[in-house]
């Protein structure tokens, strides 16, 4: 009985290990999976989704949780709004950057907010893929029972100042980023879960104001 | 006769920089007690404030935390709506650590000046030396700065005022709800165009 019970607790704790586990990516695989990846963003015509957005920080006892949704329509079009805590959203359009903190609007010029933009641009690059294709990053590619991971690791010291590593999970078999993890060089990090993801549904230009 | 168009000189300048007191130097008797700082003292406690800040008419907004760690230690952390850490500071009465700080904020006098503003605002007690009892005030003088404080009808604590002997530096204004949990707290610095404004948050 007692073997049966130590046996069972280890089959559970094998499995769960086994589910968690991260193994490299073979380069066939690794091949296959960018080419997906690539294809299927260059594909994106509109993106909508809800997201979690959950700040780690070591010495807190919890995560400082905001949500909100994002719409995206390429070329030239994104709105990051949150929702919770606080209304907050920022506009990327014609080369602009507005923001509505909780009904004040503000325009910010990107020529004087390289770095802001930069980094904005990374984030958002991150959900579609698009990141892949830039070349400031080193990646690496991994995958567990049920996602496929890419860890980006910035070339240059300028974007290794604010991020150290960026972790692209991929759920099941979508060749869009269902989560995705900002590790600062701090050990710190946020994570970002998306949820109700519609790819290509029409969204009206109108959507994209305050 | 030159040692005495100095003393004169001297003179002069001297009397012309009056001792700052926010409400007349006549109305402070000498007292020994303690003035409490209650707002950021409980021993791991965790409060999210909403923070936009001024500064030379620029903006800058995030989530702020200040939680006291240990006995000695606060550590102070400002982010990005966008969630990347701004800066992150450990500060104890006597000496502070930056444990990450963005490179645009990376600078000595930016880094002091946090520092000094967070340090009067997380400081638990401060020695009150003198008492003004028509404006519930108190006046604590710790190395050369001088803290006025004033507290609310309910004696809660309600402006830190920081000065040099003849003027202000910066004041830290608290709002407590009826719970006398801080609500909203601003610092607002009078030689530099800077202020800060924090207003709690669900967390």
């Amino acid at each position: 009985m007692k073997t049966k019970l130590i046996l069972l607790i280890f089959s559970l704790f094998h499995f769960a290990l086994t589910n968690a586990q991260e193994t490299a990516m073979s380069s066939a695989e690794i091949t296959s999976f960018k080419q997906t990846v690539i294809a299927e963003a260059q594909k994106i015509k509109t993106l909508k989704t809800d997201f979690v957005q959950y700040k780690h920080l070591d010495f807190l006892s919890k995560e400082i949780t905001s949500s909100g949704s994002m719409l995206l329509k390429n070329p030239d079009k994104l709105l990051w709004k949150y929702n919770t805590p606080i209304q907050y959203g920022i506009l990327f359009k014609d080369n602009k950057v507005l923001v509505n903190d909780q009904g004040k609007k503000n325009k910010v010029d990107l020529g004087n907010n390289k770095k802001f933009e930069k980094i904005n641009k990374m984030i958002i690059g991150s959900i579609s893929g698009d990141l892949f294709a830039a070349n400031d990053f080193t990646i690496t590619f991994h995958k567990n029972r049920n996602q496929r991971i890419a860890k980006l690791s910035p070339k240059t010291k300028d974007l290794s100042a604010y991020i150290q590593t960026i972790i692209l999970y991929f759920n099941d078999q979508q060749s869009t980023v269902s989560e995705v993890q900002l590790i600062e060089p701090s050990k710190d990090y946020t994570k970002i879960v998306f949820k109700n993801k519609q790819i290509n549904h029409p969204i009206n230009d109108a959507s994209f104001s305050f | 006769m030159r040692h005495s168009v100095f003393s004169i000189l001297l003179l002069l300048f001297l009397t012309g920089c009056k001792v700052y007191y926010p409400n007349g130097k006549e109305n402070y008797s000498a007292i020994d007690t303690v003035v409490q700082n209650p707002y950021f003292s409980g021993l791991n406690e965790e409060r999210l404030y909403r923070a936009t800040i001024h500064f030379y008419g620029k903006e800058l907004t995030g989530m702020f935390v200040a939680k006291r760690i240990s006995q000695d230690d606060h550590r102070i952390v400002l982010t990005s709506d966008l969630g990347n850490t701004l800066f992150d500071i450990t500060i104890s009465k006597d000496h502070h650590q930056v444990n990450y700080v963005m490179q645009d904020l990376d600078r000595k006098i930016i880094l002091n000046t946090l520092v000094k503003d967070f340090k009067a605002l997380t400081q638990i007690s401060y020695k009150a030396d003198y008492q003004n009892l028509i404006n519930n005030q108190f006046l604590s003088i710790l190395d050369g700065q001088r803290y006025f404080l004033k507290t609310n009808d309910q004696g809660n604590l309600a402006i830190i005022e920081i000065t040099s002997t003849y003027k202000t530096k910066f004041e830290i204004q608290f709002k407590p709800d009826s719970l006398g949990k801080l609500d909203s707290f601003n610092i607002k610095h009078h030689g530099i165009k800077l202020k800060m404004d924090f207003v709690n948050i669900p967390f």
